[in-house]
């Protein structure tokens, strides 16, 4: 990517991370959402605690139409596709128009999402839109280093979100040697200790995951 | 062309997909809205383009031999062709530009030229657009999608292809270029067509950059990546003139580049369009574009103006004072459809002081006679319906090597029926237009 300013790289990096967090945040609204309808109307006050979520909420169904569909809401699952489509459109000569049509189409569902009366079908549809997009994203887009940009925002928003939700530490060192064998391949300015550091530390079952937490946060610091 | 009609979800669809929008502020807000399009193409046939063509490729001409004398030797003013008034109290003659000599002597490399055809069937030049000219993308793109929403439409039809645009964009920058990369300087994604700019870069291969991507090292320009700084050979610049280097111009601007008019200067740099066009698309200096091509070509212009009148000039200003009523006024410091008026719709106070304003102000308006041009048909939003509207014709003509016409065009049509006003930013569509090759 001999022509990458700084500016690319963050709306790349960040492009990765929105569209994983739109991702992930729509599949943990599947499980969450299918056991509100029937089961435990308090579940949803969990889940806000685990991602950090202020409970601002007045009941079940206030946090399931907000926490998908409230532009208000800067943590709901619109306002971060907005931020991926927000980053995707001023890359549209790196990734190509044909990749950035998925984000377009994706904004184009959720949208529809919020008059539909099963909301789980759109957002089916944005999380297909979201696999289209990273198959078009490899087929499309010849730049390795502006492929891999993309998926190290990938990869360091779901490891945040894996330790955000205590997951198995063997899903931890699945996702960190992900990044350690990509990042070299990017123009990322990156922090070489804090991934060299988080990678031993996710080897090292003693270690915490608050700690391991700080030390991702590390690995790719603001650098604009 | 009834069968692209069937296929008109499919078309708005894929324009969504593609993001085909512009961006619009409204009451300080941004807002990015899809450009209305309309399916049914303006066609023109072959000896009608040839004729078009070979005009556009006159006018433009002499265009760029009016920008390097305006600002070299100035022997146009100097013959009394034009009189000095015009050239230095237009905002758009820059005195920094004075002895600037543009790379291979281009300076309206990109222009964009408004064209209405009349009811008796000959074209008219509206307007001549030789700063920054949009709207080439839109029917670039609709072109592509028609086809694949509709191929059969296009089976047999002979339409000149029209997808050539970024390749002589891209040729045109090459050509004027000292040496180094081709970018295209956005003024940022909230610029109405930013959609374009970002498009073009995609399909010239030229790279998308902000003011703060370029810095200014011993009058050479150079892109800040992050490997290292790469010397830039020639600019698209979509940022106007007074914004475009805070130490020429403007000097508040916070989307410019420091140094870069120096640069151009130096000749280490080319810049497209160069700075400096608005003086020889003023709406005041239309009305001498055909003296210009006589005194420089030697020919006659092949062009027709709207009939124009300066009221300047003591006749004309009579003769717009006793027929008011039946002219269209426009301020020369306007554009987009602004500033435009048609006499016969004020009241009888507000054309009181549209007179007086003409007395006090007349180097600041012309008045043309009110072309009564064809209607094109649109489809309505049943989609089936059709309704006539007026439409223009944006044509662009690329300065490279050669002065060439892209076969192709944005029309513009107003989505009011009783409105002559086309623009974009005012509510109206677009369509693509169709060159027939036979």
């Amino acid at each position: 990517m001999g022509t990458a300013t700084l500016g690319k790289l963050d709306s790349l990096y960040w492009l990765g991370r929105y569209i994983e967090r739109v991702y992930q945040s729509i599949n943990m609204y599947k499980s969450t959402y299918d056991r509100l309808i029937d089961q435990d109307a308090e579940l949803y006050k969990g889940e806000c605690e685990k991602m950090g979520i202020p409970d601002n909420f007045t009941s079940a169904q206030d946090f399931a139409w907000k926490i998908a569909f409230d532009t208000d809401n800067p943590l709901s699952i619109i306002s971060n596709l907005y931020r991926a489509y927000d980053n995707a459109m001023v890359m549209r000569d790196e990734i190509s128009s044909e990749t950035l049509a998925y984000v377009h189409l994706a904004l184009a569902e959720i949208k529809r999402g919020k008059k539909s009366e099963a909301p789980l079908m759109e957002l089916q549809n944005v999380e297909d839109l979201i696999f289209a997009f990273w198959g078009c994203l490899d087929d499309k887009v010849d730049n390795e280093s502006v492929r891999n940009t993309v998926k190290i925002g990938k990869r360091v928003e779901r490891l945040d979100i894996l330790l955000r939700r205590d997951a198995d530490r063997e899903d931890l060192q699945r996702e960190v040697s992900r990044l350690v064998a990509r990042i070299d391949t990017t123009c990322l300015p990156y922090n070489r200790k804090a991934l060299l550091y988080a990678a031993a530390m996710v080897e090292d079952d003693s270690s915490d995951y608050e700690d391991i937490k700080k030390m991702v946060w590390d690995i790719v610091p603001p650098f604009l | 062309m009834q069968e692209l009609n069937k296929h008109v979800k499919s078309i708005n669809h894929l324009l969504e997909r593609y993001g085909v929008r512009f961006g619009i502020y409204k009451d300080g807000v941004f807002k990015e809205q899809l450009f209305p399009f309309d399916p049914i193409p303006r066609v023109i046939g072959k000896e009608e383009w040839d004729e078009i063509e070979a005009g556009l490729i006159q006018r433009v001409t002499a265009l760029n031999l009016f920008l390097s004398d305006i600002y070299g030797e100035k022997k146009i003013v100097k013959d009394g062709v034009i009189p000095p008034e015009f050239i230095f109290s237009s905002s758009g003659y820059l005195t920094a530009c004075e002895g600037l000599k543009t790379p291979k002597g281009i300076a309206s490399h990109i222009s964009g030229i408004d064209l209405v055809q009349g009811k008796d069937g000959k074209w008219y030049i509206l307007e001549d657009n030789l700063r920054i000219p949009s709207g080439a993308s839109y029917p670039l793109i609709a072109r592509d999608l028609c086809r694949t929403a509709s191929p059969g439409t296009f089976a047999g039809t002979h339409v000149a292809d029209n997808r050539d645009y970024p390749k002589m964009l891209r040729d045109t920058m090459d050509y004027v270029s000292t040496g180094g990369l081709n970018v295209i300087l956005t003024p940022g994604r909230y610029n109405a067509a930013f959609f374009e700019h970002s498009y073009f870069a995609e399909k010239t291969g030229a790279v998308l950059v902000y003011n703060t991507d370029l810095t200014v090292e011993d009058d050479k320009v150079y892109l800040k990546t992050a490997a290292g700084n790469q010397r830039v050979g020639a600019i698209y610049r979509r940022t106007s003139d007074e914004y475009l280097d805070p130490l020429a111009f403007n000097p508040e601007s916070l989307i410019g580049v420091p140094g870069l008019f120096q640069a151009m200067r130096k000749g280490n740099v080319a810049i497209l369009n160069a700075p400096g066009n608005g003086v020889a698309d003023d709406k005041g200096i239309y009305y001498f574009v055909p003296k210009m091509v006589e005194y420089y070509l030697g020919e006659e212009c092949k062009t027709n103006n709207a009939p124009t009148y300066l009221p300047y000039y003591e006749e004309d200003k009579k003769y717009v004072l006793d027929h008011f009523d039946d002219l269209v006024i426009k301020d020369v410091a306007e554009a987009g459809g602004y500033g435009v008026v048609f006499g016969n719709t004020l009241t009888k106070e507000k054309k009181a002081d549209f007179i007086e304003l003409i007395k006090t102000e007349p180097r600041r308006f012309i008045a043309q006679e009110v072309i009564d041009f064809v209607d094109l048909d649109i489809l309505d939003e049943d989609g089936v319906t059709l309704i006539p509207r007026k439409a223009d014709l944006r044509a662009y003509v690329l300065t490279g090597e050669d002065v060439r016409v892209w076969k192709s065009g944005l029309t513009r049509f107003s989505r009011n029926p009783d409105s002559f006003i086309v623009n974009s930013s005012q509510g109206g569509g677009f369509k693509d237009t169709w060159v027939l090759q036979h």
